[in-house]
């Protein structure tokens, strides 16, 4: 039992970085219909960011955060603003291309910049407390906490505020919505960079917890994710929440059962089957198909 | 009559140009290397072009005709070269023998990413669009996943040993074999339910078009080449690893397929491929 709750709290903690990059796939695609292949190389900037604000700056934890936060937000309305903007009326296999080759502009920049992986000096000190047997440490506190915090801003964001009326509007119809006057440009902008501005503080996260960083961390970790937005319903902001801490919980949870080469396998083959019986996630709606 | 003496001549020199221009190349592959007149590094390079071809040519068959956004083709890719290998190495003879038995393992190999095809065609009579995108993504990391399990071929350390049975004449054959069924079934009556699958699946099927019996034909056609090619592959490089087959390789065949559509010869789903090979 105790096992069990241990276990639990490493799902938390693998599922909260999920939850936060799997965002920012489904931020991008409720809007654009896209999917942001270069999502995950943000995540792995963000951790470089991070790498560097620890390292040549010395900085405390809550500006390495904001900082590796805001690059990740420029680098991503950059992204839109130069490389998928002037596609957005193209096929849409050629916004995927595009994507997938940021992504490979984005990993063999920073290979250029620093080609061994990285070790990132500790943001935090680590403490472990035991709680009546099980033994809690500030770092996994710290990373789910910052996670809820900034899932519950922008669940804010999306539902409370005009900038998330435009968002969702967008997202039923966007040549209509430009017609009542939305900025929609402005809108998909900031879209980006709340979805990268998650990424990178997911890449700030997960150094805190793996803290070693290479240029290529990104590819695996950004299928993973989009994989949990997919099993929470891709275009759906709480599903990629609830994807996100599905597939922590079923990655710790296989390794505890089986080896653990088996974990993608057991992860895919999951995806798999749920896309099989469950074609559009959890929490998405089956779109209308018309003649 | 003069007039019609010269159609049947310019009939003829354009009936047996393509047979005379493969004959010749078939001829000039066998001779080529076995009088050392081609640097290994060029051969190299033409082995990879050739293998290359089969690849895009099967890919654009379900990502241009068909209109479905795969990327599990280097799945396909790695299932036909370990089959394949298991083939040359574990079940038909060594020896002298083993050159004119290669095609029947390539073969296996195909029929073995066929097979697999066909389930992946399955699953896409549920899912379709960006779905079926992931279910293809899923299918080749479980594929990867799997091989990397399984000590018998070596697992994630990869498959040693296998013999090198891939010539230019053979690469050349396989493409030509390749280009030539593929242009066929694109032009038949199958391959406009293909096409129409890409246009309207709904309207299709509507239309009385058998839009599942073209999908399986498409998806085992295709994946049979990509199968193909992997065996070559295997047999080429004369080693065999699941990392080789990761998305990597999958994006590079995406990026050559529309590289093709972009460019100033062909739209979309158009023929014959560019042959970018490296």
């Amino acid at each position: 039992m105790l096992y069990a709750l241990q276990q639990t709290l490493n799902a938390l903690q693998l599922g909260s970085i999920y939850a936060l990059i799997a965002l920012g796939y489904t931020l991008v695609y409720s809007i654009l219909r896209m999917i942001n292949f270069a999502h995950g190389d943000l995540f792995m900037v963000g951790a470089f960011a991070c790498f560097a604000a620890a390292t040549f700056f010395e900085l405390p934890f809550a500006a390495t955060l904001l900082l590796s936060m805001t690059c990740t937000a420029v680098l991503g309305a950059a992204l839109e603003r130069l490389a998928y903007r002037p596609l957005r009326d193209a096929p849409r296999v050629s916004a995927v291309i595009t994507a997938l080759g940021c992504g490979i502009f984005l990993e063999h920049f920073v290979l250029w910049l620093s080609p061994y992986p990285q070790h990132v000096p500790a943001l935090l000190q680590n403490q472990t407390w035991s709680v009546s047997g099980l033994s809690v440490s500030s770092i996994q506190m710290a990373i789910v906490a910052v996670a809820l915090a900034l899932m519950f801003a922008l669940d804010f964001i999306v539902q409370r505020t005009m900038l998330g009326l435009a968002m969702r509007a967008i997202s039923i119809d966007l040549k209509t919505v430009a017609l009542m006057g939305v900025p929609v440009n402005l809108v998909i902008s900031s879209t980006f960079a709340m979805g990268a501005a998650l990424g990178g503080a997911a890449g700030v996260l997960y150094s805190l917890a793996y803290p070693v960083v290479d240029p290529y961390m990104g590819v695996l970790m950004g299928w993973k994710a989009f994989i949990a937005a997919v099993i929470g319903g891709i275009g759906h902001v709480r599903g990629a929440v609830l994807g996100g801490f599905l597939l922590g919980a079923v990655e710790i949870f296989v390794t505890v059962v089986l080896p653990s080469t088996y974990r993608d396998l057991t992860v895919f083959t999951l995806l798999l089957t749920l896309l099989i019986f469950r074609p559009h996630g959890f929490l998405g709606r089956p779109a209308l198909q018309k003649v | 009559m003069p007039i019609p003496q010269r159609e049947t001549r310019a009939r003829w020199s354009h009936r047996w140009r393509l047979p005379l221009l493969l004959g010749g190349g078939l001829v000039l592959s066998y001779l080529l290397p076995h009088f050392a007149l081609l640097s290994p590094y060029v051969q190299l390079l033409v082995v990879s072009v050739g293998i290359n071809i089969i690849l895009t040519t099967s890919l654009n068959l379900v990502n241009g005709y068909m209109g479905e956004f795969s990327v599990g083709h280097a799945g396909f890719m790695a299932i036909g070269a370990y089959a394949a290998a298991v083939m040359t190495v574990n079940v038909l003879p060594y020896g002298a023998a083993a050159p004119w038995l290669f095609p029947l393992a390539i073969v296996a190999g195909g029929l073995a990413a066929a097979l697999l095809g066909c389930a992946i065609a399955l699953l896409s009579f549920k899912t379709r669009g960006d779905y079926l995108a992931i279910v293809t993504l899923a299918f080749l990391m479980i594929v990867k996943s799997t091989l990397e399990n399984v000590d018998a071929v070596g697992g994630a350390r990869g498959f040693l040993g296998i013999e090198r049975l891939t010539t230019l004449p053979w690469v050349l054959a396989w493409s030509a074999a390749t280009v030539w069924v593929i242009r066929n079934l694109v032009h038949s009556r199958y391959g406009r339910d293909i096409q129409a699958v890409r246009d309207d699946e709904i309207a299709a099927n509507q239309t009385g078009v058998d839009t599942r019996r073209a999908k399986v034909l498409a998806f085992s056609v295709s994946s049979f080449f990509a199968g193909v090619a992997g065996g070559l592959y295997a047999h080429h490089l004369q080693f065999i690893n699941p990392r080789m087959f990761d998305i990597v390789k999958s994006t590079d065949m995406l990026v050559i397929v529309d590289l093709q559509h972009h460019s100033p010869l062909g739209f979309s789903g158009a023929f014959p491929p560019v042959p970018l090979g490296v």
